[in-house]
């Protein structure tokens, strides 16, 4: 469950105009489970939302709780602990890291955190790559795979600690009409198997409809006043 | 199955360097030199002879060896296994006089070589008529020089066996005095032998003998013999140039005696004996007889000489 | 931490290439030097061990460099010989025990050595393989010589010959290997060992030949009157010293004129030494000098050379240093993109430094690790390279 209340943030950039660029949320409840789909123009504040949400981004004031936990209270090193065990990401460029074969990329939070016997994450982390169909390219590298399979790669390696709460940031930008469309299937499914709440960004009206629903940041974010709830 | 591959492979390793080992320690040692102790090489059989009447009963006295020589030692070449003997032994007891011609042939360490005529340098026989060739630009040169049978001088050979009593005292000084009294023996058997040839000899009254090859030089001197040589071989039958030669030569040195290295032919003796010639043998025992020793065989062909010049 | 450790191991592995130039560059920073410094100690060291274990060498006056190196290690360039009668009057001196060395001749890129057998006690070598040469003609061969030409005993070497076109000077002879010396990290495993007397017939000076007083040598002598024959130029020499025709073997002249390139004088104590000395202190033709002595001068030379070699691979290093450093902040610029994937994810600040360091750390510690390995190397070889080159 992620629950914001009387967000404030804008970009600590003095060349930009903070009225244009900041964000302001009075309150956002999602339940515990749901799978949202995350609507808006550009510069509506969707990915600055998911950044907040995730720590990456400090709000100024407010509070963000994922599930029971005040990340808006944390320090960084504790915010990087939280986001290991409990936020699973997926980015729109991929983000793999090419030096690692397939199954260390999914391994790589476990390599980050040091946290649990590394036979049974290989385990976890293979048991993800059959499920999405890589059995085949376990110890192939990224390049090796098409961007369908690289992104498949991608969400295998967030669900890796089972997160209560799932973040994807336009996941299916670079991605063909069918690829977006497993992909999209795959984390709705995902989500749905492991309880997770998922917020997912995407531009792409025909994905729609895998939503339990659709939030659009125009009706959640002012600028500067506004409040909206689900 | 792999616990098996590594014991053969560790047993052909330690087999390996044991075969190494052995075969070091074969070379450093020498092929000849497997006993404790000292080792003396003679040259020829006299030698071997002296040296052994003088190291007898006397306690840890060097082994005292004679190459297995075929034939003449004086051209003796030794093989590779007689050439490590003698440069693994603690001396190396040399006739001198130039007699081994493969000194000049052989490495051998300078310091273990006893050169027993090396006293008596000045004694020694100058050989005449040496053949002489030329070939390129080193002018002309002869392979002889000196005659070498130094031994048939029983006086020489006493001074030969003190050369080898003062090496063996080198090797062993604790042996002095069973050397020098062994020595002192053998002295005596040697001037024995001395005055039976010289009665022998002196039946001759300066009579010409001949010799059957040109051997005898030390004991003529010796025995102030009248001789002449020619190079016949006891068990070679003579061409007629060399009985020709024999008869030219009988003309100026009207010789009835011809002294032998060996034993004639029976053919040779007779034909001799026709023109008048008596044929007794007194052998240089330069290599070993066989039977008996050197004294002995001596002692023997002495009295035959003696037996025969006093029935003329 | 073993996370990062791991990741930048990874990371080392797939940039195969640029790892590889970096360690190569920071490995040979550290080896040149240390090498540098080997190389010319250990070099001293063997050259004064050796010059050390040699009180005295007596020679043709001229230089003192050359019959030392001509003598200690049969250099190729080889001093002005001295007659065979300088080595058996000094040895009836009784002064010192006295060995002569002939190094005048190469088979097959080894110096031929002759000498006596002395010398093989004087310098410790011991048969490994076969034995000690007993006839002229035979030679022993040093372990390096054996190894290099895939030789043993019964194989052969031919002397190479001095000159195509002298027909009647040098002329190849085939010595049989009686034997293969133990390794003995000297300039002595790079020699073939000979009887002087061997060198002499290599020379010229002796040679063996069909008995010429027997009816087959007919076509070969050209004249014979009463106890002289002169043989004409179609005698057949032999180039080969075997049992069967050894006893042809002889030498023309007379011995004692017969040349050598050195002779080892080994005095007992300090008085014969200095007595040595003396006695041909003064003499035109001849010179006795202590190879310690001489070599010292060469020495300081090199150790002279040494450090302005030593001060250019310095300012090398630093020109590497700083190379290496740019190498290492592009890299890290390179992969900015990771490093913020990595915090995305839940990495700290800390484990970014430690991934970035790590790379430092494996690329510096395989360098010297395989500095220290190839230092290891050139400890063990130095010796022996060194030796390959005094000996061409």
């Amino acid at each position: 469950m992620i629950t914001v209340s009387q967000l404030r943030f804008s970009y600590a950039n003095p060349s930009l105009n903070a009225s244009t660029f900041g964000l302001r949320v009075d309150a956002l409840d999602v339940p515990q489970g749901s799978s949202i789909a995350l609507v808006g123009p550009s510069g509506s504040g969707k990915t600055t939302l998911l950044s907040l949400i995730a720590g990456t981004l400090r709000a100024e004031s407010g509070s963000i709780s994922v599930n029971n936990h005040l990340v808006t209270d944390f320090n960084d090193s504790e915010l990087g602990r939280f986001r290991i065990g409990n936020i699973g990401q997926v980015f729109q460029a991929f983000e793999l890291l090419n030096y690692l074969s397939v199954t260390e990329n999914v391994m790589l939070p476990w390599f980050i955190s040091g946290n649990g016997d590394k036979a049974a994450v290989r385990t976890r982390a293979v048991e993800l790559l059959c499920g999405v169909g890589l059995h085949a390219r376990l110890n192939s590298m990224p390049e090796e795979l098409s961007q369908g399979e690289q992104q498949r790669l991608a969400v295998c390696r967030a669900m890796l600690n089972n997160p209560p709460v799932l973040l994807a940031d336009e996941p299916t930008g670079n991605l063909d009409q069918e690829n977006k469309q497993n992909v999209v299937d795959l984390l709705v499914e995902q989500a749905k198997n492991n309880n997770s709440t998922l917020l997912m960004v995407t531009h792409d009206e025909s994905l729609l409809a895998r939503f339990d629903s659709v939030l659009d940041m125009r009706s959640i974010a002012k600028k500067p006043e506004g409040q909206k709830k689900l | 199955m792999i616990y098996l591959r590594v014991v053969v492979i560790c047993l052909t390793v330690i087999a390996t360097s044991c075969d190494r080992q052995n075969r070091q320690a074969s070379s450093e040692t020498g092929v000849a030199k497997m006993q404790e102790g000292t080792l003396v090489v003679t040259s020829n059989y006299p030698l071997y002879f002296f040296a052994s009447r003088i190291a007898e009963g006397v306690v840890d006295a060097p082994e005292i060896v004679l190459p297995k020589i075929k034939g003449d030692p004086a051209s003796w070449v030794p093989s590779a296994e007689q050439i490590q003997q003698l440069q693994s032994a603690d001396a190396v007891i040399l006739n001198g006089a130039g007699y081994e011609s493969w000194l000049s042939l052989v490495t051998i360490d300078q310091r273990r070589l006893v050169d027993t005529s090396g006293h008596i340098k000045e004694q020694l026989i100058p050989l005449e008529g040496s053949l002489v060739h030329q070939h390129g630009p080193g002018g002309e040169h002869s392979h002889e020089g000196t005659a070498f049978t130094v031994w048939l001088d029983p006086r020489l050979a006493i001074v030969q066996a003190e050369s080898i009593t003062d090496a063996l005292i080198r090797i062993l000084p604790s042996g002095k005095t069973g050397f020098r009294e062994n020595m002192a023996r053998l002295e005596s058997d040697l001037m024995e032998l001395d005055a039976s040839l010289a009665a022998g000899f002196s039946r001759l009254n300066d009579q010409p003998v001949l010799f059957s090859h040109p051997v005898y030089q030390y004991l003529q001197r010796r025995y102030e013999l009248n001789g002449q040589s020619v190079h016949w071989e006891p068990d070679e039958e003579p061409s007629t140039s060399d009985w020709i030669s024999l008869q030219r030569l009988r003309s100026k040195h009207t010789a009835s005696i011809m002294i032998w290295e060996g034993k004639p032919l029976s053919s040779i003796a007779e034909r001799l004996s026709e023109v008048g010639i008596e044929s007794v043998s007194l052998r240089p025992l330069a290599n070993s007889p066989g039977q008996g020793d050197y004294l002995s065989e001596m002692r023997a062909d002495a009295k035959r000489l003696e037996a025969l010049l006093s029935s003329d | 931490m073993s996370g990062a450790l791991f990741l930048g191991w990874r990371y080392l592995a797939h940039h195969r290439f640029k790892s590889s130039i970096l360690v190569a560059s920071i490995t040979l920073m550290v080896f040149l030097p240390s090498a540098t410094r080997i190389i010319v100690e250990d070099s001293a060291n063997a050259l004064t061990a050796r010059a050390d274990q040699t009180p005295l060498i007596l020679g043709a006056r001229g230089s003192e460099l050359e019959l030392v190196l001509n003598t200690l290690y049969f250099h190729a360039e080889s001093p002005a010989t001295v007659e065979n009668r300088v080595f058996l009057e000094a040895q009836a001196t009784g002064l010192a025990e006295f060995i002569p060395v002939h190094s005048l001749f190469r088979a097959r890129g080894a110096s031929i050595v002759g000498t006596s057998p002395d010398y093989f006690d004087f310098r410790g070598l011991k048969i490994a393989e076969g034995r000690q040469m007993g006839l002229l003609g035979e030679c022993v061969i040093g372990a390096n010589v054996a190894a290099r030409l895939g030789l043993a005993p019964g194989d052969s070497i031919v002397s190479s010959p001095e000159t195509v076109f002298d027909i009647a000077g040098v002329y190849p002879l085939k010595m049989t290997i009686a034997g293969v010396l133990e390794r003995k990290g000297t300039a002595d495993d790079d020699a073939v060992f000979v009887d002087v007397r061997t060198t002499w017939i290599i020379q010229g000076l002796g040679h063996g030949h069909t008995d010429l007083d027997i009816p087959e040598a007919g076509a070969a002598v050209l004249s014979r009157r009463e106890d002289v024959i002169t043989a004409n130029a179609s005698l057949k020499q032999y180039a080969e010293i075997t049992p069967d025709n050894i006893s042809g073997f002889h030498f023309h002249g007379a011995g004692e004129s017969f040349p050598l390139s050195g002779i080892i004088a080994v005095p007992p104590d300090q008085r014969n030494g200095t007595l040595l000395l003396g006695r041909y202190q003064n003499n035109d033709l001849l010179q006795i000098v202590a190879p310690d002595n001489v070599l010292d001068e060469l020495l300081a030379t090199v150790f002279a050379v040494q450090n302005y070699v030593i001060l250019g691979l310095a300012m090398l290093s630093l020109a590497t240093v700083a190379v290496t450093a740019l190498v290492f902040l592009l890299s890290q610029q390179l992969r900015k993109g990771e490093f913020r994937t990595l915090l995305r994810i839940g990495a700290s600040r800390s484990y970014i430094s430690i991934l970035i360091a790590s790379e430092l750390v494996f690329v510096f510690t395989i360098s010297v690790l395989l500095a220290g390995v190839l230092t290891l190397i050139t400890q063990y070889y130095a010796v022996q390279v060194l030796q390959a080159v005094l000996t061409l």
